[in-house]
């Protein structure tokens, strides 16, 4: 259980820096093209492939932290039994989507990978390769990290971070 | 039955009106109403590049696309579908793909990424495109410097050989590229396309006819489907997307040569390039072709049913 | 869904589990990969890229003192005009909108800066959401707009003419959002604190030192949009230039340091997390409603109305409202313009015009719950005891005000129609 959490919080460490890796990525381009008029080939599939790794990979961390929008007014007045009830129900809910993304995914992953499916573009990297698999992997990774706050629900221990309440960032890795 | 068919096309181009006012009643009508199509515009239901496998699986039951646009899956799909600054005439590209080998081969690329569960009806290119062109590029020589927006496929790789610097711009971003500059020229769509979204007015050197792409535009289907159709529909499917494709190239081209006509009037520099100046570009793009194909037994193999072909009719030299 | 969501479901599952379920009903298991080929369609758009960036651009932003030190120096710009702060704020949106082209960035970047500060001075709080989520919306009204753009190729019309055709009624909203905010700060003083006497009457060279809390902003505000419009960078990559310039701000102030830069990644990862998981599922729902006949149903709806042109103008606009409740505008895009475009046409519409309105009813979309995007952004950088249903709440009279410009630009087709007409 402790180990799922570990990679997750690991995951979105990593991919928090791919964002700010495409600052420098696109300034690059940028520079070669304006100025010495040499674009790159590789700026534009590289910027989306960094990005498209970052949104996947932050979805175990965004749910850990129970960071994922929801309309929270209704559990906050009723007893804390009925929004346990409540909680449990949306974590089940999340389950069910991410056993169908997982079911949905995991097939066009592998044929990417046993291809080797690229971009097509001018620096023809192997994105869809890389992304494909990538979304089962990431909804396996939710869909584990929403197992724990289920049992975590049901032994009664609590969220780490109060719903909805994260305020990542603050203070050392969350 | 109904299928539902997606194309690579936008819900207001011509393209698509043509082949919703003309030829899907057209299709009901031979049918006697047993087989319609229902179209539905790029990325409705799947990504445009996504379409083969949505096929294979039976999430669509067919799609008109532009076969360069699976080029991730194999540089094969370039060398059939759009090679660049190859032929000098669409029809020409017809020729290949109906009695060249170029239909038998898109069949054999497709079964080696579907497993055989689509089925391609028909493949020919629906017009010649028209090049963007901020700044005039009469010649391979003023191809030098400048800043050209390629998309996927084989195009890049020919534009840097003519010595232009290749930017890598989405569709959605290429009008304002254009406009303010960040590149000089860009390979898009046809005249008539770039004309109803304003390019021939922020870029006012068009090359028409293009120098660069044809795109060959298939029709595949699923194999289930088509395999429970009576051999007569199945014939009505292939007459009906031959006689179609001719129908819209045809309209098209009148299209693009009446604008042509009332932007020469108009006095806006639209550019024909000599036909000495299209053999040079041809032969730096005949060396990026098989640089492009080498490494990969199917795309080699297109690019000799290419290379055999153009050669019979004369368009390359032996 | 609604049910869903009142009980506390998290939207990204909410959204997901529809797509999927819709699929499982429609197709059978068989039909699955239609999800995961949308998914991998939306993570790979090279135009989200920039919310991302902008985010980043925003976290740095404000990390680094510069947002404190602008709003304190507007505060004092701004002297006695009621709301002089959140119609300062609106202005901003404005220059901003300018920056992007897609929605959801301007709306983080002002959530993020602007909403703390409004909060610190005073203000109320429903009309500083209000005005944050309204007047970030107006990034896909103001050029560029990768809205108007899609619309473009959909309608095969002039972008540039769409372009020229929707500033006027952007700035028409802007308008709008500033004299509601006025005429309620006049109503109601106690909406908007203003500063007392003596701080606004401190003395010169106090002031000028207060003003030197623009210069910053004011410079990575040319730097972005000179790199636009100067040729030198994409819309998207502008998104990246302006991180690049919040860095250096930063650096400017000598606030850069590796803490602040994780801790601005880490933020950033977060915020586009919840973004981007909402709407992933919402997203893969297009896909399947397109394959459940939704255009047909809608062909079947316009095709047979017996009715003057201006009423299925109508009808097409309660069709966009109605839709934009519940979808996003790629969705809602591509499920109407096949049908409505031909009949725009066919009706001798212009459809630049026509453009423009759809344009304006994505504002509203935006707005509108339960699926509000706009909402949701802010809702992903706000501070916790600001609650989904309190920025629903604040967004009403905003709502009805892009209404009622909608109306205006459809009664005064000139309104849009007027800028490029003098440039044809
Ligand atoms: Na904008
Ligand atoms: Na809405």
């Amino acid at each position: 259980m402790r180990w799922i959490e570990r990679l997750n919080d690991l995951l979105g460490g990593v991919v928090a820096w791919f964002y700010m890796l495409s600052v420098p990525v696109i300034a690059y381009e940028v520079l070669m093209r304006y100025i010495l008029n040499s674009p790159t080939s590789w700026s534009f599939d590289l910027t989306i492939l960094l990005c498209a790794v970052g949104y996947l990979l932050s979805g175990g961390t965004v749910t850990k932290a129970e960071a994922h929008i929801a309309v929270t007014s209704l559990q906050d007045v009723v007893p804390p039994r009925v929004k346990r009830v409540m909680k449990l129900f949306g974590h089940l809910v999340g389950i069910f989507a991410m056993a169908g993304l997982i079911a949905a995914s995991w097939k066009s992953g592998l044929r990417a990978v046993t291809i080797g499916e690229r971009t097509g573009g001018a620096w023809d990297a192997p994105t869809p390769a890389i992304i494909k698999p990538l979304i089962t992997v990431a909804a396996v990774l939710v869909l584990l990290q929403l197992l724990i706050l289920v049992a975590r629900e049901l032994t009664g221990r609590g969220a780490v971070a109060p719903a909805g309440k994260g305020t990542p960032g603050e203070g050392g890795p969350i | 039955e109904t299928w539902r068919v997606q194309t690579s096309m936008t819900a207001g181009e011509s393209f698509y009106t043509d082949i919703e006012k003309y030829w899907l009643p057209r299709l009901a009508e031979m049918t006697d109403g047993k087989l319609t199509i229902e179209l539905t515009p790029v990325g409705s239901v799947v990504p445009y590049n996504e379409t083969m496998d949505a096929i294979g699986q039976g999430i669509l039951q067919g799609d008109i696309t532009a076969t360069t646009y699976f080029t991730g899956r194999n540089k094969a799909f370039s060398i059939l579908g759009d090679l660049i600054a190859g032929y000098d005439r669409p029809e020409q590209i017809s020729m290949f793909c109906y009695h060249g080998g170029g239909r038998e081969l898109l069949q054999e690329a497709y079964d080696k990424f579907t497993d055989g569960t689509v089925q391609v009806i028909g493949c020919s290119p629906i017009a010649r495109e028209a090049f963007v062109a901020k700044v005039p590029i009469r010649s391979v020589e003023d191809f030098k410097g400048k800043k050209v927006r390629a998309p996927e496929g084989l195009a890049s790789e020919v534009f840097k050989r003519a010595g232009a610097s290749v930017v890598v711009l989405p569709a959605a971003e290429t009008f304002s590229g254009i406009d303010k500059g960040v590149v000089d020229a860009a390979d898009f769509s046809t005249y008539t396309m770039n004309d109803s979204l304003g390019f021939n007015k922020i870029a006012q050197h068009p090359v028409y006819p293009g120098i660069h792409s044809m795109p060959l535009i298939h029709f595949t289907v699923n194999k289930a489907a088509y395999d429970a159709l009576s051999d007569s529909h199945k014939t009505i499917l292939d007459v009906w997307y031959r006689a179609m494709i001719d129908d819209l190239r045809m309209r098209n081209d009148i299209n693009d040569r009446q604008l042509v006509a009332r932007d020469l009037a108009a006095g806006i520099d639209v550019v024909d390039w000599p036909q000495a100046e299209r053999d040079k570009f041809r032969a730096i793009a005949v060396e990026a072709w098989r640089d492009y194909a080498q490494g990969d037994p199917l795309a080699e193999k297109a690019y000799a049913a290419q290379v055999k072909f153009m050669k019979g009719i004369g368009l390359l030299q032996e | 869904m609604i049910g869903l969501m009142i009980a506390g479901v998290p939207l990204a599952w909410i959204t997901m589990s529809l797509a999927i379920g819709c699929t499982l009903a429609w197709l059978g298991p068989a039909g699955l990969p239609l999800v995961a080929s949308r998914v991998y369609g939306f993570v790979n758009e090279y135009v989200f890229v920039a919310i991302p960036l902008f985010v980043l651009m925003a976290c740095i932003l404000e990390r680094s003192g510069v947002a404190r030190d602008l709003y304190d120096a507007m505060r004092l710009f701004a002297g006695n005009l009621p709301g002089g702060v959140a119609v300062q704020t609106t202005l901003v949106a404005v220059v901003m909108a300018a920056m992007t082209g897609i929605i959801g960035g301007e709306i983080v970047l002002l959530g993020l800066i602007a909403l703390p500060q409004m909060m610190r001075l005073g203000y109320d709080r429903k009309l500083a959401i209000g005005i944050i989520c309204a007047g970030g919306s107006l990034g896909t009204m103001i050029p560029p707009s990768v809205v108007l753009i899609v619309y473009g190729l959909t309608a095969g019309v002039s972008i540039s003419e769409l372009f020229l055709a929707s500033a006027l009624p952007g700035l028409l909203l802007a308008a709008f959002y500033i004299a509601y905010v006025m005429i309620r700060c006049i109503l109601n003083p106690a909406l908007a604190p203003r500063p007392p006497r003596a701080e606004l009457d401190i003395p010169f060279r106090q002031k000028m030192k207060l003003l030197k809390g623009l210069i910053l902003p004011i410079l990575v505000v040319i730097w972005v949009l000179g790199s636009i419009y100067g040729g030198i960078a994409s819309v998207t990559e502008s998104a990246g230039v302006g991180a690049l310039g919040a860095i250096i701000a930063a650096a400017a102030r000598g606030e850069l340091s590796f803490r602040m830069l994780r801790e601005s990644a880490m933020r950033t990862m977060i915020t586009v997390g919840v973004i981007i998981w909402l709407t992933l599922g919402a997203n893969a729902f297009i896909g399947i409603y397109n394959i459940m006949g939704g255009t047909t149903y809608l062909r079947q709806t316009i095709g047979d109305l017996p009715l003057p042109p201006f009423g299925i103008l109508l009808v097409m606009m309660g069709i966009l409202l109605v839709l934009g409740f519940v979808m996003d505008w790629i969705g809602i895009c591509l499920l109407t313009m096949p049908i409505f475009v031909p009949v725009i046409k066919a009706l001798g519409y212009d459809p630049v015009w026509f453009g423009v309105l759809f344009c304006m009813n994505m504002q509203v979309s935006y707005l509108t719950p339960p699926f509000g995007p706009a909402a949701f952004y802010l809702k992903s950088v706000a501070p916790p005891e600001i609650e989904l249903h309190t920025i629903f709440s604040s967004l009403l009279p905003f709502i009805l005000l892009q209404v009622a410009a909608l109306m205006l630009v459809m009664l005064f087709p000139g309104i849009a129609t007027l800028l490029p007409s003098l440039m044809r």
